[in-house]
Order: structure tokens, then C-alpha cells, then sequence
């Protein structure tokens, strides 16, 4: 297979909340390449490409980013935040997947650039429908804009 | 005076007599040598100017006798009227009169007697100090007696008297001193001054009650002076506690506000975890479970997914007791369309029926909030119905003065009378969570959520007939 299909970045520390996704996205027969991160500075380090994630081969540019918020070293505001004044990266859409329904949270994350927000469902069958959405709307149907890593021509 | 009068008229007609006699002796001596020369006509005639002296003399003496007799008569006359205008005067003065010689009364006028009560005869033997109040005896007694050893013109003062029969009476009084039937006697005039000094006494006694009450009225405003400061110092000391309270319960709230971020974010993980691999295990291990393990399986993914719609409706609720609401002009058209927007696959599958009837108004509330609670009002009445019976609901609104009520009746099973208020409550339930599901919050987020909006919440009971739950909202801000 040739046609590289673009990359989900999902940025989760819990790990049971990975497993949940993982299969959920399995099931719903997305095949797009997920690449997991466990806290907002490995979010920014992946993003921008610096230690192991210099090999873009590997670790290559997501088209989507699924962030926490609630997240060690680095909360996902923090990463957002950091995201929105990186010039070659700012268009990156990031769709906040999280527990919280907190209002002000869902004001903040929208305020800082969000393009979507989506509260974790506790049953898995509402799950699986939400990862099939996301593929559809995200990979599918939506028109992706062009992103660069820093120091990219 | 009365001695003089007399010895005057004596000596003058003993005077003229003594002058007539002797001028007649000598010019009719000289007459009778110059022009008489015949001795028999000269006896003749000394014999005629005898009788002729006696007769003369005579007549003299009647017109000189008759004369002063008239004068003395006139005198008479003249000293009786004075006696008289003297008697009119001391009677019909309206000042009484005191004479009294070292003391003792020798003249009192009908005032006088008036004033002292006892008779003219009791007075005239009475000493004049023994009318006085004896606070003034000692006064009176010195004072009289020196003015009538010397002249020192008239003395005022005022002074009180005691009646014969025992009142007080002030007299003001001018004291000199007279001749009087020949010798120097004192002299009091005294007019009546009770009323004046009663008067005075009242109005001192008045100022004097004045005074006490102003002294009174002064203690009692610095009292309450006294207890305003102290209640103003208490009222500073309230404040600041006040305060301080406000400072715990802002701190208490923020503590609150952390745990509830931290109940919705790490409670609902491990929930998501239980029900997910549960599920999993289910569609993946199927075949190596028999129907009790299952169960088991079907028994925890239903119970992960209570726990989660607990946790979501307290959240709801905790939400809305510290989030402020501020109220706008809003639709309840447009929230009711919401609210049943939102319920559209619960009203599909029991095939509930809602109608709203006549127009709803617009209120004054908080759009998200009125929603929820609808919507939590509309899902009681879709859930609380008897089985078998399809849910009939019935919307409409009632204009109240100021105030707008919104009622929600439905066919369901009805709440007993003395259980209206307690269904309000957070976590009441009246139902096995087997028969009717919930969280016991609903009706809790609907009361809390009104009253935050200056509403209220209530319910009419008809059992055995369905309920009819209703919400009031003002209809314009109050001023």
C-alpha cells in the first residue's frame, strides 16, 4: 500500500481509556494510524518533532489531534495554547475529548482555538458511534488545511 | 396744735378788750376837761361814761366771743370731714392698713381685717408680728421697732401672714411711720400677693419639673447614644465576622467547585474502564460465559451506567446551586420546543403524546437552565405512568399579576398528597429504583434551579388521576 493514510495523534494518560479507543476504533473499521502520547509535553515534543519523534517517518504529522485536557507535566489547555502560536502548526484541528463537561472548560478550550469538544461517554456502544463520527466528519468529509513541522520547507 | 388754737382767740379779745377800755378812759377823759366846764353836767356825764364803758365793753366782747366761736366751729367742722375722709378712705382702700405703737395694733382698716380673719377687737389687742408666719416674726419685730426710733423713709418687703384660721397669705408690704392721735406710731400697708406668688411658686415649680425632665430626656438620650455606639461597635464586629464568614464560604465553594471538577474528570474514568472491558468481555468471551455469568456481565454494565447518570445529575445539580443565573427575557415557546427537541427518543419509544395548549408568553429566566428543567419535568411525566398506558401530556401557561406559571400535566401515576414537597428533595424517591429508574435528582434540579431564577416549583396532586407539576416565573425584572 502506497496511499499513506493521515495519522490520528490522540493524547490520553489513561490506559484504559487508550485500550477503549483503540477497539473502538477497530471496530468502527478506521484505519487511519493512531499514535498515542501520555502527556502534554510529549504532545508538544511530538509535535514538533524534537528527540524520538524527530523521525517524521515514524512519528509522522498527525491531520487530527485528540487532546485530554486533564493531563500530567502539561494540561491540554497548556498544550492547545502552545499549538495555536506555532506558525506552521496552527491550523492543526484538535477535537478536546475529556470527562469534564465543566462549562468554563468547554468555554476555555473553544477560546484557545478548540475546533471541537466531546465529552467521553461512559457506555462503549456510544463510544463506537463517536470514533465512527469523528472518521467520517474528520477524515472524510472535512477538508484538511496544510500543516508543516517547525524548519519543514 | 389742738392747745395753741386755743390760747390764740383768748389772748387776742383779752388784747382788744384791754385796747378798747383804755382808749375810751382816755379820750373821754380828754373830752370831758376840754369841752365840760360845768361840774354838775361833768358828774352827770362821769356817771353816763361808766355805763356808757360797761355797755360798750359789752357789745364788744359779744362780737369778738361770736366771732372766734365761729372760727372754732369751722375749725371743728373742717377736722371732722378730714376725720371722715379719713374713716372713707382707710374703709374702701383696697390696702390694708396697720398702725401700731412698739408693736401693738392701735388702727386697722376692714381690709386689714379682712386679710388677718379676726375680728377689729381680737387686732386691737394684738401685737402686729404675732400676724406674721413665724419664719418672718424676728424680721418684722426688729424692723419695726428701728423705724419708729428713726427716719429712714419708707422700707418694702414682702412677707407671709397666717389667719385666724391657719392659711397663708404673702402680703407685700410698705412700712413707715406717722403721727397719730399725738405720737409717732408704725405704719404698714400691705396688699394681697398670694395669687401672684402661687403663680410663681407653679411656674417654679414647673421649671423646676422642666429642668428634671430635660436632665431626664439628656440621660436618657446618652443612653441611647451609649447603646447605639455600643450596637454600631457590635454591628463593625458582625461585619467584619460577616466577612469573614463570606471569605470561608467563597474559600468553601471554591473547594467545592475543585471536588466537583474532580468527580466529573477521575470518577466517571474508572466507570468508563468497568463498563467498557465488561462490554468487551461480553462481545469477546461470549462463548465463555453460561447465562449466569452473562448476567453477572449485563448486571455490572448496568450499574456502571447508573453510576455515571448519578454522578452526571449531581454535577447538574451542584452546578446550579453555584453558578449565577441572571435572568433575560426568554420563550418558554422556544424552551418547551427545546426541551421536548432534546427528549425526542425517549417520547418516541413510549409513544408519549404532547400537546401544548393555547400560546406560552414570554418570562424572565435563564435560557440552559429553563430547558433542563423542563425537560427533567417532561421525562417524569413520560417515566412516571402506569404500564401499558401511553404517556398523554398537556402544556400551558396562566398569566399570574407580575408572574408567569407554566403547568405540566400528565396520565401518569400520580404523587400522594403528603408526599408533594418531599419529592423536592435531593435523592427522594418514592419508587424502587426496579420499578421507575432514577437518580433522585430531577425534581431537586428543578426546584433549585427555579429558585435561582426567582421562581418557584410545586406540584397539585390528583391521584389516581396523573399529576400536575407547575413553575412560576416573573414576567418583568422588579424594581
Amino acid at each position: 500500500m502506497n496511499i499513506t493514510l493521515p495519522t490520528l495523534l490522540l493524547v490520553e494518560d489513561d490506559a484504559n481509556d487508550v485500550m477503549l479507543f483503540r477497539r473502538a476504533k477497530d471496530k468502527s473499521n478506521l484505519s487511519n494510524p493512531l499514535q498515542v502520547v501520555e502527556d502534554g509535553e510529549m504532545a508538544v515534543a511530538y509535535l514538533s518533532g524534537q528527540g524520538q519523534y524527530a523521525d517524521r517517518n515514524r512519528y509522522p504529522l498527525p491531520a487530527l489531534m485528540l487532546l485530554d485536557l486533564k493531563l500530567p507535566r502539561k494540561s491540554g489547555l497548556e498544550v492547545l495554547t502552545w499549538l495555536r502560536e506555532q506558525p506552521g502548526l496552527k491550523r492543526l484541528p484538535v477535537v478536546v475529548l475529556t470527562s469534564s463537561k465543566e462549562s468554563v472548560d468547554v468555554g476555555h478550550a473553544y477560546d484557545l482555538g478548540a475546533n471541537s469538544y466531546l465529552v467521553k461517554p461512559v457506555g462503549f456502544d456510544t463510544l463506537l458511534e463517536m470514533v465512527k463520527a469523528l472518521g467520517m466528519y474528520w477524515f472524510i468529509l472535512n477538508e484538511k488545511p496544510d500543516i508543516q513541522a517547525a524548519g519543514d520547507s | 396744735m389742738a392747745q395753741g388754737a386755743m390760747t390764740y382767740p383768748t389772748l387776742r379779745i383779752v388784747f382788744l378788750y384791754l385796747l378798747l377800755s383804755s382808749l375810751w378812759i382816755l379820750l373821754s377823759d380828754q373830752f370831758l376837761q376840754q369841752y365840760i366846764t360845768d361840774p354838775v353836767f361833768t358828774d352827770r356825764l362821769e356817771s353816763l361814761r361808766e355805763w356808757s364803758l360797761v355797755l360798750a365793753s359789752t357789745l364788744v366782747l359779744f362780737f369778738l366771743l361770736r366771732r372766734e366761736n365761729a372760727t372754732a366751729r369751722r375749725a371743728n367742722e373742717i377736722l371732722s370731714e378730714r376725720e371722715r375722709n379719713f374713716r372713707m378712705l382707710t374703709e374702701t382702700i383696697a390696702t390694708a392698713i396697720f398702725l401700731h405703737r412698739g408693736g401693738r395694733l392701735c388702727f386697722v382698716n376692714p381690709k386689714a381685717i379682712e386679710y388677718s380673719g379676726y375680728t377689729r377687737e381680737a387686732l386691737l389687742t394684738m401685737d402686729l408680728w404675732q400676724l406674721v408666719a413665724p419664719e418672718y416674726q424676728e424680721m418684722i419685730k426688729e424692723r419695726s421697732l428701728a423705724r419708729l426710733s428713726n427716719t429712714g423713709g419708707p422700707a418694702r418687703y414682702e412677707l407671709k401672714i397666717i389667719t385666724k384660721q391657719g392659711s397663708e397669705r404673702w402680703l407685700d408690704v410698705t412700712a413707715d411711720s406717722i403721727e397719730f392721735e399725738g405720737s409717732s406710731v408704725g405704719l404698714a400697708t400691705a396688699y394681697d400677693i398670694t395669687q401672684r406668688k402661687l403663680a410663681k411658686q407653679q411656674i417654679n415649680l414647673l421649671n423646676a419639673e422642666l429642668e428634671h425632665r430635660v436632665v431626664e430626656r439628656t440621660a436618657e438620650l446618652e443612653t441611647a447614644n451609649t447603646r447605639l455606639i455600643t450596637s454600631q461597635t457590635s454591628i463593625r464586629k458582625l461585619n467584619i465576622e460577616l466577612q469573614q464568614r463570606a471569605e470561608e464560604l467563597q474559600a468553601s465553594v471554591e473547594e467545592m467547585q475543585a471536588f466537583s471538577y474532580s468527580v466529573s474528570h477521575d470518577l466517571r474514568a474508572p466507570l468508563r474502564a468497568i463498563q467498557g472491558f465488561t462490554q468487551a468481555l461480553q462481545e469477546d468471551y461470549a462463548s465463555q460465559f453460561d447465562p449466569a455469568g452473562q448476567d453477572f456481565a449485563q448486571r455490572i454494565v448496568t450499574a456502571a451506567n447508573r453510576m455515571d447518570i448519578l454522578i452526571q445529575d449531581l454535577l447538574a445539580y451542584s452546578q446550579l446551586s453555584r453558578s449565577e443565573l441572571n435572568p433575560n427575557p426568554v420563550s418558554l415557546a422556544k424552551i418547551v420546543a427545546e426541551a421536548i427537541a432534546q427528549l425526542q427518543s425517549r417520547i418516541a419509544e413510549r409513544q408519549a403524546r404532547i400537546s401544548i395548549i393555547g400560546s406560552l408568553p414570554n418570562a424572565l429566566g435563564h435560557y440552559q437552565t429553563l430547558v433542563q428543567v423542563i425537560a427533567n419535568l417532561l421525562s417524569n411525566a413520560i417515566k412516571f405512568v402506569a404500564p401499558d398506558t401511553s404517556p398523554l401530556i398537556q402544556i400551558s401557561a396562566e398569566m399570574l399579576a407580575n408572574k408567569v406559571r407554566l403547568y405540566v400535566d400528565d396520565n401518569g401515576i400520580g404523587i400522594p398528597a403528603e408526599h408533594a414537597e418531599r419529592i423536592f428533595k435531593v435523592f427522594e424517591r418514592l419508587h424502587g429504583i426496579e420499578t421507575y429508574p432514577g437518580t433522585g435528582i430531577g425534581l431537586a434540579i428543578v426546584r433549585k434551579g427555579m429558585e435561582r431564577m426567582g421562581g418557584r416549583a410545586g406540584v397539585m396532586t390528583k391521584e389516581n388521576n396523573g399529576s400536575r407539576f407547575w413553575i412560576e416565573l416573573p414576567l418583568t425584572r422588579e424594581v
